[in-house]
C-alpha cells in the first residue's frame, strides 16, 4: 500500500459545503476520494468538485509578491511588499481621510480572514468594506432580514427530502448546485410535487412536475398571483398568520390586483398553471421554496425575496421540517463573509452600522477608540467613487471585479483611476492586471479556517499541503499588513481569531476550533458552548424584536430596461454547469475548459432563423453599455426574444447594466435590453 | 389485441402465476422435471408484495405501444410485431448489454444466468391463454382486450350502484 | 459476478460529473454524456455485455470474455480498432495506439462515476436485481388502489 494521507476537506466551489478527502502523498495532492459519510453530499461530487484539485497544482499560481514597474512585474520580498502596502494605504489615509480607502473582501476566504479584513478596515476608520454577496444575495439579507429577521436559509438542505412540495424559482439548481438534485429526487420518490419557475428550460426543469416559463423579471407578479389564488380559495394557514405574523390586513389588500389572469398577462405563464402551482404549494403538508440569483439579481431583488417569504408565511411553511425558504448562495463562504460583517452597512453579527449599541459593544471588545458611524460604500458605489476620484486606494481580497461586476468597462475605468490597488489572489486575474501590488495567497487546502455553507453549517478546513512558492495564507498576509500599519492585532492562528469571533458574533458563540475539529459541522445559531446548533430556524419565534414575522406587501415593477425597437432582445445571464463565476478557478481546469471552452449565447432557433444565424456562428451582442462577441447556440431552452449568456467569460459583464436595487444595492444582472448582429 | 391485464385488488399473492410461467418456459413443461432442468427455467412475471396492506401486485411486460426496449436494443434481439404488438426477444441475437432493462419502465426484463441473456414475457406463443393467466386462482390476471376489461368493470360498478339504489328504496 | 454501471435515466441531470470523475481517475474519460436534442441526457459507457461483440474481431486476444466478465489486456492490444467498429455503443476509444475502455475502477470499491453521481442516477448492480427497484417504484405508485378504505366493498376482496 502506498503512503497516502487522507485529509477531510470542503469543496472550494459553491456554497453547499460538500465534503471530500484530499489524498496527499509526500506533501503533494495525489487525488481525491469521496466521503460517503458527509451529511450534505453523501459522497457525491459535481463536475467542479471533481476538478477542484487541479487548481492546487496549476502552473499559473502566483508564487511571489509582485510589484508593477515600468518594465513589467518585478518579484519583491514579503517584507517590501507589506511595508509598501501599509505605507501607501497609510499615506492615503493621512492625506484624504479613511473614506478614501476601500476593502473588498472575498466570499472565497474563511470566516477568520473576512473577520480580520473588516476589522482592519473598521479600525482604520472606514466602513468601506464589502464582499461579493453584494452581487448575489444582498437582497436576501435585506429581504429576509426585514420579514423573518434573519437573512439565511431556514432549513438544512437534506431536509428537502421531507418536503411534499418544492417550489424552485429563479434557480437552475441542477447545473449550479447539482448535489441539491439528490435531495429533490429523494423527495420526489416520496411523492413530492416539484414546481420550477424559470425563463429557460434548464436541466432543473427536467425534474419538475410543473414548469412555469415566466418572462425574466416578472417574479413578483407570479408570486402575487399565486398568493391571490391561495387567499381567494382560503388555502391559507390562518392560525399561523394570527399567531406568528403581523400586518396581514394591509397585505391582503394589495393581492386583489393580481388575479391569475392579470398575473398571467405579465408573466406569460398560463393562468391555469399559476392556480395549479398555488394549490399544490398551499395544500402540501410541508412545502419548501428554493430561490437563487434569478430572484435576487434584479432591481426589485429585495421585493422578490420578500414575496417568496410572504408566500411561505401565509401558508405557514416556515419553521418546521421539510418546509422553509432556501436561498441557494453562490460562493462557498458567502454566508460566512456576511456573518463576519464584511458588509458596508453591517458589523459582524448583523449589528447595523450607525446603531450606537452595536458600535459600543464592538468598541469594547476591540478596545477601539472610535468606529465610523457612516455606512460605507457598496461594491457598485466603490466603482462610482473611484471614477469620481473620491476613492484613492483599494485592497482586493480574492476578487475579480472586472469579470464579476456589471458594466465592466466602467469597472476598468475605475480601477485605472485608483492611486493604489492591492490584489491578493491565487491567480493572475483580469483585475490583477490593474494592480500596483499583487500578493500571492494560499488556496483553500493550503490554509486552515472555518467556512459557513449556505445552510449555516460551519465547517473547518485543515491545512493539507503547503502553499506553492512564497505564497502565504491570507490570514498571515493580513496579520503582516496590520502589523505594518501598527494596528496591533495579535493572533497566533485562525483558531484564536475564531475565539474572538465567538465573542463578537452572537450566533457563533459556541463555535470553537476544537469543537469544529471534533465534529466539523455545526449550524449557527449556536450561542453557547454546550449548544447543539440550530438546523431549523424560526421554530418558536422569528428573529424580530417582537418574535413575529412581517407580511410586507410588494408590487410588481418592470425591470430597469425593457426590450425596445432599438434593442429588441432581452438578455439574461447565469452560470453553466461546468464553470464557476469569474472563472479564475474553473477556467484553469483543463478538464472543464476542454468541455466548455468559450463564450456562447443561447438563442431561440426561430429568432436565429430570421436573422440567418446558424449554430456556431460568431455573433455580436450590443447593449447600451458595450458590445461583445460570442458563439451562437441555437436551442429551445430559451424562448423567443430571450438570449442567455453565462458570465464566466469576460465579455458578458460588458453588457450588463448597473441599475441597482435601492435597498440591497444589488445590480440587475438578469435583465438587459440587447441587440444582435452577425459578424 | 388481447393482453395480460392485472386486477391488483384480487391478487392474494400466491405466486401461482410465477410458477406456471417458469414451467411453461421450460423444456419439459412439467413442474417436477423443470426444477431439475439446466438452464433453470425462469419466470417472466413478478409478484411484488406490499407489506402495508398485506397484499400483492403482479407485474409483467406491458408490451408497450411504442416499446422503449425495442428502440434501444443494439442488435434487434428485441422486436415488436407490427400487428399483434407483442414484443419478442431472440436469445441468439442478445448480447447481454442490459440497455433494455435500463429503459424498461416496469422492471420486467430479467436475466437468464446460464445463457447470459435477457428473458421477458412473450405471451406464451402456441397457447390460447398465457400460462400465468390460466394459473391465476382469483382472476387477478385476465387475458382480455383493454376495452373489454373496462366493460367488465363498468358492469360491476353498475351492479354496485343498482344495489345501492335498492337499499335506498327499501 | 458480472456487474456493470447502469443509469436510471429519469434521475440524470446531465451535469457531467461522471465524465470529470473518470477523467480525473484515468486521464481520459471513458464515460461520455450525450444530450439528445438538448433535452434528454444519457451517459454512455461500456455496457460490459455478456456476449460481447467487441471480443470476436479482436485479433490479439486483448479483449476476451472470461470468468463471467469482459477482460481487457492493454499489453496485447494492437490498436487495430476493430472492436470500435464492432461495439454498438461507441464505448471504446482509441488512444495512444491502444484501446481505452471502462475497466470498472478495479482499485476502488465502486467506480468513481457511480460514487460521484450527485443524483445517484448511475449505479452498479447485477443485471437481474435492478429491475426490482423499478418494480418497487411502480408498486409504490399503484398501491393506493389496495388501500383498504378504497378497496373495501369491492367484490371478491378476501
Amino acid at each position: 500500500m502506498e503512503e497516502k494521507n487522507l485529509y477531510p476537506t470542503i469543496c472550494p466551489y459553491c456554497s453547499l459545503g460538500c465534503g471530500f478527502f484530499l489524498e496527499v502523498k509526500e506533501g503533494k495532492v495525489a487525488g481525491l476520494s469521496y466521503m460517503p459519510g458527509h451529511p450534505v453530499n453523501e459522497g457525491s461530487l459535481c463536475p467542479k468538485g471533481n476538478a477542484s484539485t487541479e487548481v492546487l497544482t496549476h502552473p499559473d499560481r502566483l508564487l511571489h509578491p509582485l510589484l508593477k514597474t515600468e518594465n513589467g512585474w518585478k518579484e519583491i520580498s514579503w517584507e517590501e511588499a507589506l511595508s509598501l502596502a501599509a505605507a501607501k494605504m497609510g499615506s492615503v489615509l493621512q492625506e484624504y481621510g479613511p473614506d478614501a480607502l476601500a476593502f473588498l473582501g472575498s466570499a472565497k476566504c474563511s470566516n477568520e480572514e473576512n473577520y480580520l479584513f473588516q476589522k482592519i478596515a473598521r479600525l482604520l476608520g472606514t466602513n468601506n468594506v464589502d464582499n461579493c454577496a453584494r452581487l448575489c444575495h444582498a437582497s436576501t439579507l435585506t429581504g429576509l432580514g426585514k420579514s423573518l429577521g434573519a437573512g439565511a436559509m431556514t432549513n438544512p438542505l437534506s431536509d428537502l427530502e421531507n418536503s411534499d412540495c418544492i417550489f424552485v424559482v429563479g434557480s437552475n439548481f441542477a447545473e449550479n448546485h447539482p448535489v441539491i438534485s439528490r435531495w429533490i429526487l429523494r423527495a420526489k420518490e416520496r411523492g413530492a410535487f416539484v414546481i420550477v419557475a424559470d425563463p429557460r428550460r434548464t436541466p432543473s426543469t427536467w425534474l419538475s412536475d410543473l414548469f412555469l416559463r415566466l418572462k425574466p423579471g416578472t417574479d413578483i407578479a407570479l408570486l402575487n398571483g399565486m398568493m391571490h389564488v391561495i387567499v381567494s380559495e382560503g388555502l391559507l394557514d390562518r392560525e399561523f398568520i394570527r399567531k406568528r405574523t403581523r400586518d396581514f390586513e394591509g397585505f391582503e389588500r394589495i393581492l386583489s390586483e393580481y388575479s391569475p389572469e392579470a398575473a398571467s398577462a405579465i408573466t406569460g405563464v398560463p393562468a391555469g398553471d399559476i392556480i395549479k402551482a398555488a394549490r399544490e404549494y398551499a395544500k402540501a403538508d410541508a412545502a419548501a421554496i428554493l430561490y437563487s440569483m434569478g430572484i435576487t439579481q434584479h432591481i426589485s431583488g429585495t421585493d422578490n425575496v420578500i414575496a417568496c417569504s410572504d408566500l411561505a408565511l401565509i401558508c405557514g411553511q416556515v419553521g418546521k421540517k421539510g418546509a422553509g425558504i432556501f436561498p441557494l448562495r453562490g460562493q462557498n463562504n458567502v454566508q460566512g463573509a456576511c456573518d463576519m460583517g464584511s458588509l458596508a452597512e453591517y458589523f459582524p453579527g448583523y449589528g447595523k452600522v450607525g446603531d450606537k449599541e452595536a458600535a459600543a459593544r464592538l468598541k469594547k471588545i476591540w478596545a477601539a477608540e472610535k468606529l465610523s458611524e457612516k455606512p460605507g460604500l457598496t461594491t457598485a458605489k466603490m466603482s462610482e467613487a473611484a471614477r469620481a476620484g473620491k476613492l484613492k486606494a483599494l485592497y482586493l481580497l480574492g476578487e475579480d471585479p472586472v469579470n464579476s461586476h456589471p458594466d465592466s468597462l466602467n469597472v476598468r475605468k475605475a480601477l485605472e483611476k485608483l492611486d493604489f490597488l492591492v490584489v491578493q489572489d491565487i491567480f493572475m486575474t483580469d483585475t490583477a492586471e490593474y494592480a500596483d501590488l499583487i500578493l500571492p495567497a494560499a488556496a483553500w487546502a493550503e490554509k486552515e479556517g472555518s467556512f459557513t455553507s449556505t445552510e449555516r453549517r460551519v465547517q473547518w478546513i485543515s491545512r493539507a499541503i503547503a502553499p506553492p512558492g512564497e505564497a502565504k495564507a491570507d490570514l498571515d498576509i493580513l496579520l503582516g499588513f496590520a502589523e505594518k500599519l501598527g494596528l496591533g492585532l495579535e493572533y497566533r492562528d485562525a483558531g484564536e481569531v475564531l475565539a474572538e469571533i465567538s465573542r463578537v458574533v452572537p450566533m457563533y458563540g459556541g463555535i470553537t476550533k476544537e469543537r469544529l475539529l471534533q465534529a466539523y459541522r455545526v449550524s449557527w445559531p449556536c450561542p453557547e458552548t454546550g449548544h447543539p446548533g440550530t438546523p431549523i430556524l424560526h421554530t418558536e419565534r422569528f428573529n424580530t424584536p417582537d418574535g413575529l414575522a412581517r407580511l410586507i406587501p410588494v408590487e410588481y415593477r418592470s425591470p430597469a430596461e425593457s426590450p425596445d425597437p432599438a434593442y429588441p432582445f432581452l438578455l439574461t445571464t447565469g452560470r453553466t454547469g461546468l464553470h464557476y463565476n469569474g472563472g479564475s478557478m474553473s477556467k484553469r481546469s483543463s478538464f472543464l475548459l476542454e468541455k466548455e471552452p468559450e463564450l456562447f449565447v443561447e438563442i431561440n432557433p426561430s429568432d436565429a432563423q430570421t436573422m440567418e444565424i446558424e449554430e456556431g456562428n460568431n455573433i455580436i451582442l450590443e447593449t447600451r453599455r458595450g458590445s461583445t462577441q460570442a458563439k451562437a447556440r441555437l436551442t429551445e431552452r430559451v424562448s423567443r426574444g430571450v438570449l442567455f449568456m453565462p458570465f464566466h467569460f469576460s465579455g458578458t459583464n460588458m453588457l450588463t447594466g448597473d441599475a441597482l436595487d435601492r435597498e440591497a444595492g444589488i445590480p440587475e444582472f438578469k435583465v438587459s435590453a440587447c441587440r444582435v448582429r452577425r459578424v | 389485441m388481447k393482453e395480460v391485464l392485472i386486477r391488483p385488488e384480487l391478487c392474494m399473492g400466491c405466486r401461482s402465476c410465477e410458477i406456471a410461467c417458469a414451467v411453461e418456459h421450460s423444456e419439459s413443461k412439467n413442474l417436477f422435471a423443470a426444477i431439475m432442468e439446466k438452464p433453470t427455467p425462469q419466470k417472466r412475471i413478478y409478484v411484488e408484495y406490499v407489506p402495508e396492506y398485506n397484499a400483492a401486485i403482479p407485474m409483467t411486460c406491458r408490451h408497450c405501444e411504442d416499446a422503449p426496449c425495442t428502440t434501444v436494443c443494439p442488435t434487434k434481439a428485441l422486436k415488436q410485431d407490427e400487428i399483434t404488438r407483442v414484443v419478442t426477444h431472440s436469445t441468439d441475437l442478445c448480447i447481454g448489454c442490459w440497455a433494455c432493462s435500463m429503459v424498461c419502465n416496469y422492471g420486467v426484463i430479467g436475466r437468464q444466468k446460464e445463457a447470459r441473456v435477457a428473458v421477458k414475457c412473450n405471451l406464451c406463443p402456441g397457447r390460447e391463454i398465457p400460462a400465468c393467466v390460466e394459473a391465476c386462482p382469483t382472476n387477478a390476471l385476465v387475458f382480455l382486450e383493454v376495452k373489454k376489461l373496462s366493460g367488465v368493470k363498468r358492469t360491476e360498478a353498475a351492479l354496485k350502484l343498482a344495489r345501492g339504489m335498492q337499499g335506498k328504496a327499501l | 459476478m458480472p456487474t456493470a454501471v447502469y443509469c436510471d435515466l429519469s434521475r440524470c441531470i446531465g451535469c457531467r460529473a461522471c465524465e470529470l470523475a473518470c477523467q480525473r481517475e484515468n486521464k481520459t474519460s471513458r464515460i461520455s454524456l450525450e444530450v439528445v436534442e438538448g433535452l434528454a441526457p444519457v451517459p454512455v459507457s461500456c455496457r460490459q455485455c455478456e456476449t460481447p461483440l467487441c471480443t470476436a474481431p479482436c485479433p490479439g486476444g486483448a479483449l476476451r470474455y472470461e470468468n463471467g466478465r469482459l477482460e481487457y489486456d492493454a499489453e496485447k492490444c494492437t490498436g487495430c480498432g476493430l472492436c470500435i467498429l464492432a461495439c454498438p455503443f461507441g464505448a471504446a476509444v482509441l488512444k495512444g495506439g491502444v484501446i481505452e475502455r471502462c475497466d470498472f475502477c478495479p482499485e476502488k470499491e465502486i467506480p468513481v462515476c457511480v460514487a460521484t453521481c450527485p443524483t445517484a442516477a448511475l449505479f452498479c448492480a447485477e443485471a437481474e436485481s435492478f429491475g426490482k427497484n423499478i418494480r418497487h417504484r411502480n408498486v409504490e405508485k399503484m398501491k393506493k388502489i389496495l388501500d383498504p378504505s378504497i378497496a373495501a366493498g369491492r367484490e371478491g376482496r378476501r
